[in-house]
């Protein structure tokens, strides 16, 4: 994906399910998003995913976090699958503004195994695991 | 101009299918009406009220693009003043494969200018929810150039949980889309 440009927010997608199975990307090239007045290249909220060689570069974002934000939709005393996000083998480079944004996290976790040449990252939220 | 030809694709290499694959190899238009392809149940036959759920599902029927190519529709169509933007295809609860598809400047004031995929056709609707009923692939495909409100090319919006879904993309390049919000696409699921 290049050169996708949002008046607001999400360049690339926003992805909301439900389910307890993840969202799956292999292998995905992001670059040049614009989020015009607002935040991300992806939204995930409620939402667990896989990330796997994916490279993100050069996407840009007024406020908040350029790459991914990543929303736990479920309160504390929820029993169920929390959402997850795990990457691995990616990176994210020369992107504008916190490369990763949590927001709204009950219990959902953060998971990255390997990531490069990220410049700028800004976690915050309970259960992260990196 | 409107040129359209859909033909049983008699090359057709996919899943096995119960009944014709639909194939477009030529689409050409500069101008279109709400929605260009809408397809509604297009994976099982309607049910009876004394059949079982699975009775009347028929998860083999696919709506099947392959090798299309399709540029400059602009939606944006007022009738009676009223706006009627709309997307290049609608479905609900359909299968739909989609191959070697080449989509570029798309325009439409309304969600997914390429596609829109909702659980019921109309607000409002009582309309029976089968199993299993939704599926999506995309591959091999170019989208460029895609304008729309909330998601550039794709807008899904299916939250029916009973409504098993899935939609793999692989091998697609999206470039230079626009949306109010989410660019390239939106989806919100069920499952």
């Amino acid at each position: 994906m290049a050169e996708n440009e949002a008046g607001t927010d999400n360049s690339m997608a926003s992805i909301s399910n439900n389910g307890d199975k993840p969202v799956v990307f292999d292998g995905v090239q992001v670059s040049k998003g614009k989020a015009r007045t607002g935040t991300n290249s992806l939204l995930l909220q409620g939402t667990s995913a896989v990330m796997t060689n994916m490279r993100f570069s050069d996407n840009f974002a007024t406020i908040g976090a350029s790459t991914i934000k990543f929303e736990g939709a479920y309160p504390p005393e929820y029993t169920g699958t929390q959402p997850s996000l795990t990457i691995t083998n990616s990176t994210f480079e020369s992107s504008q503004y916190n490369t990763l944004g949590l927001k709204q996290i009950f219990g959902a976790y953060l998971h990255i195994s390997y990531s490069a040449k990220a410049k700028s990252t800004d976690y915050f939220g309970p259960k992260i695991m990196v | 101009m409107i040129r359209q030809k859909q033909i049983k694709d008699p090359n057709y290499s996919g899943p096995p299918v119960e009944h014709a694959a639909i194939s477009i190899d030529t689409v050409e238009t500069d101008k279109s009406a709400r929605y260009f392809f809408e397809f509604r149940n297009y994976s099982y036959t309607a049910p009876t009220t004394t059949a079982p759920a699975d009775a009347y599902r028929k998860p083999s029927q696919f709506a099947h693009f392959k090798n299309v190519t399709v540029s400059n529709i602009d939606f944006n169509r007022q009738v009676h003043d009223i706006p009627r933007a709309g997307s290049f295809i609608r479905i609900m609860q359909s299968n739909l494969l989609l191959d070697d598809v080449r989509a570029s400047n798309i325009s439409s004031k309304a969600n997914g200018a390429f596609l829109q995929v909702l659980d019921t056709l109309d607000k409002g609707a009582k309309v029976e929810i089968v199993p299993n009923a939704t599926s999506i692939s995309i591959t091999n495909s170019i989208f460029s150039g895609c304008t729309s409100n909330v998601g550039g090319v794709i807008y899904y919006e299916n939250k029916e949980p009973k409504n098993a879904q899935s939609m793999t993309i692989s091998n697609v390049q999206f470039m230079s889309n626009y949306a109010n919000s989410s660019a390239v696409m939106y989806i919100e699921a069920a499952n």
